[in-house]
């Protein structure tokens, strides 16, 4: 579970994020959504504690994030190619973040197979940089690799953008059976109102840094969302 | 209409490079650096005329010059091919603007022609044929020779770029190195040849012309070489290494330490930065030989900056830019199941082991007897206890991100540097020969060694309280630093 209280982003005089309460429970899909400069990546980046927050907390399995770093154990993320080490093959990388979780190489190995298909024999066995795929092939890299290990929370930031629509549509239903047979609590940020929409079943909308609409999934919410921006 | 002008751009992208946006104080120092350089070449330049007079007595000095100019036009050559960067990456965002792509190619050229890279003759060459005429020699000669060398220098210039595109420099190298054996067991003097072939141009000031035709031809091929090069397919394509594979098992047993570790391997041999740095490190292991030969250093503090030096080579350049080598992806081990603890410990082990490796390697240093070599092992004892964590503890401090994979330019080493690392630098260099210094005092030479030993087993023994301290340091500076290395916009 996470919880934002009183979680407040300033530069200077100009507040970019302003969220009073807000409660993610385990298990979720949450989708936030929102026009460039609503405050989703920097939302995101202060539950992985990457800025700094003016005021209040993000406390994610019990843990003030800003003060211990034990979340660490529990939440992985994939916000975009500054997450992958450019100078590993795609095998180094997953094995890299594997080590770090835990993973053994057998067990890894065995855990990528499924994939085969999102993969579509571009990624692995390709003695390639990661720095010289495709920006499509790379995201795809960094989404399974924050699978690994099966981490309680996934943060992934506009993880449709930059893929061809048949991995958008593997992807949305990798998210979807993971969630149900791992209880994963998903944050999905996007601008695709139909892809999250049909993945979580929760939509955060943001503006300006304000939290201006928190709906349960219903048949309508597309619509709804659809004639919010249409403004 | 405001027109289109190269020029403009050309400047904005100099005055915005990260050197120029460092503080005042940096940029001054730098300023005075280039001064310094600029300035001992030209002392070089005005002093070869009287050094080679002295060396080589028995034949006039110009003589002696052409001969050697061959080696240096081939040094030129490797240091260029190795060094020099290209600016062939900005065409491509020319390509779709309404701009014939003649222009385009002539100012690549000029931008590579005016490279910090071809100051040589300017800097060397005419002082030297100043000196010439001061000596002399009639003005059309010497000048006339000097325009032949400014013209094959910048020949030199143009050719670098095919070398680099192409495979040249594999028969260029093989070239040269058949050139020496020739000339080396007298069958051929094809070396000494193309100086008397300088020689010729110095004594017929109207042979000018040839190197000239020489420019203005490669100059030309260079030209029509790079339109065809105007492609995404062709020469702007990023060029695709091979894999190197590097299957480093044997480092499990390092482990929870060792994902870490192979990264760092990894890291520094397929990325050409790290590979720049590191092969400086390499150089130093032979800074000894300058103060251990020459007996008036003997025993005396400078032995230990040497001892400290061919140690601390790799924890100097690599261990410096500690955090910056990470900068790329240093919001993904924030976010990883990762300890800034485990990061650091990891970036400690693969410096001490370099300082271990190191120690080995120096044991040649025995030659020059045991106390050098005493002095060595204390110096790596000083290093692996204190110098590490003061290289480890002064990386915060440096918040300048590295591109991995790209070549540095012309003074981008000093662009991750900063006034408070440089402050670094006393107890990291001078405090060892301060200490050394006070143990000599007590009990002479050993004395010294011993205290050096006493401090570096100190701090291995305080270990983990030198650890736990750069970890605070580090964690406090965890925002500064990630904002930083990502230069996101603060939106």
């Amino acid at each position: 579970m996470i919880t934002l209280s009183t979680l407040t982003k300033k530069y200077g005089s100009q507040e970019v994020l302003n969220i009073p309460e807000l409660e993610i429970p385990s298990g979720q899909c949450f989708g936030l959504v929102g026009n460039n400069g609503a405050g989703k990546t920097t939302l995101f980046s202060l539950i992985l504690d990457l800025i700094r927050p003016s005021t209040g907390q993000v406390i994610n399995n019990g843990h003030v994030v800003s003060e211990n770093e034990a979340w660490k154990n529990t939440t992985a993320a994939f916000i975009d190619e500054s997450f992958l080490i450019g100078y590993l093959t795609p095998e180094e990388y997953f094995q890299f973040v594997a080590d770090l979780r835990q993973v053994s190489k057998a067990t890894l190995e065995e855990w990528l197979e499924p994939f085969a298909p999102l993969f579509n024999d571009e990624i692995l066995g390709k003695k390639k940089y990661l720095r010289d795929f495709s920006k499509g092939n790379q995201k795809k890299v960094g989404l399974v690799a924050a699978l690994i290990g099966a981490p309680q929370t996934v943060i992934l930031d506009e993880p449709f953008a930059n893929l061809d629509p048949t991995t958008q549509i593997r992807l949305k239903e990798l998210i979807q059976k993971t969630a149900q047979t791992q209880h994963t609590t998903f944050l999905i940020s996007s601008h695709d109102l139909t892809h999250v929409t049909e993945v979580c079943n929760r939509i955060v909308l943001l503006e300006k840094g304000q939290l201006r609409k928190d709906i349960l999934k219903t048949p309508e919410t597309l619509s709804e969302l659809e004639a919010y921006f249409k403004g | 209409m405001p027109t289109f002008s190269f020029r403009a751009l050309n400047k904005k992208k100099l005055l915005r490079t990260p050197q120029w946006e460092t503080k005042l104080a940096i940029r001054l120092l730098i300023g005075f650096f280039v001064l310094y350089m600029a300035a001992s070449f030209l002392l070089v330049g005005v002093s070869i005329y009287f050094i080679v007079d002295e060396t080589v007595p028995d034949q006039p000095p110009i003589l002696t010059v052409n001969q050697f100019l061959v080696y240096y036009f081939f040094g030129e050559l490797l240091l260029r091919y190795f060094l020099q960067q290209l600016p062939v990456t900005d065409i491509q965002s020319f390509l779709l603007l309404p701009i014939p792509k003649r222009r385009i190619i002539r100012n690549v050229l000029l931008k590579i022609t005016l490279s910090l890279y071809n100051l040589g003759p300017f800097l060397i060459f005419l002082p030297f044929a100043i000196v010439l005429i001061v000596k002399g020699v009639a003005p059309q000669q010497a000048l006339s020779w000097w325009f032949s060398v400014l013209a094959l220098v910048l020949s030199i210039n143009f050719l670098s770029f095919f070398i680099r595109k192409t495979a040249w420099i594999y028969p260029i190298v093989g070239g040269v190195l058949i050139g020496l054996f020739l000339e080396q067991y007298e069958i051929v003097p094809v070396i000494s040849g193309a100086g008397q072939g300088l020689q010729w141009l110095y004594e017929h000031p109207l042979g000018v012309l040839a190197p000239l035709a020489l420019l203005a031809l490669m100059g030309r091929a260079t030209a029509r070489f790079l339109i065809k090069q105007c492609y995404l397919d062709t020469g702007l394509k990023s060029r695709r290494e091979r894999v190197l594979g590097m299957r480093l098992h044997f480092l499990d047993r390092l482990g929870e330490d060792a994902p870490l570790i192979k990264n760092d391997l990894r890291l520094i041999f397929r990325n050409i930065r790290a590979r720049q740095v590191v092969l400086m490190a390499v150089l130093f292991l032979f800074y000894g030989l300058i103060f251990f030969v020459q007996d008036i250093y003997a025993e005396s503090p400078m032995w230990v900056f040497a001892a400290i030096f061919t140690t601390g080579g790799f924890m100097l350049t690599y261990g410096q830019n500690v955090p910056a080598w990470d900068s790329e992806y240093y919001a993904l081990l924030m976010c990883q199941n990762l300890s800034y603890r485990g990061y650091l410990k990891a970036k400690w082990l693969l410096m001490t082991l370099s300082i271990v490796v190191s120690a080995i390697l120096c044991i040649p240093y025995l030659y020059f007897g045991l106390k050098v070599y005493a002095l060595i092992l204390a110096g790596a004892l000083f290093n692996i206890g204190l110098g590490t964590f003061i290289t480890l503890f002064s990386g915060t401090a440096n918040r300048t991100p590295i591109k991995l994979n790209v070549k540095a330019k012309a003074f981008e080493n000093t662009q991750a540097f900063n006034l408070t690392q440089f402050l670094f630098v006393i107890p990291k260099v001078l405090a060892p020969v301060g200490i050394f210094w006070l143990g000599t005092l007590g009990w002479g030479f050993y004395g010294g060694v011993a205290l050096l030993c006493v401090f570096g087993t100190a701090g291995l023994l305080l270990r983990n309280t030198l650890l736990d301290q750069v970890v605070k340091r580090y964690i406090k500076g965890k925002y500064t630093t990630l904002n930083a290395f990502t230069k996101t916009p603060n939106v």
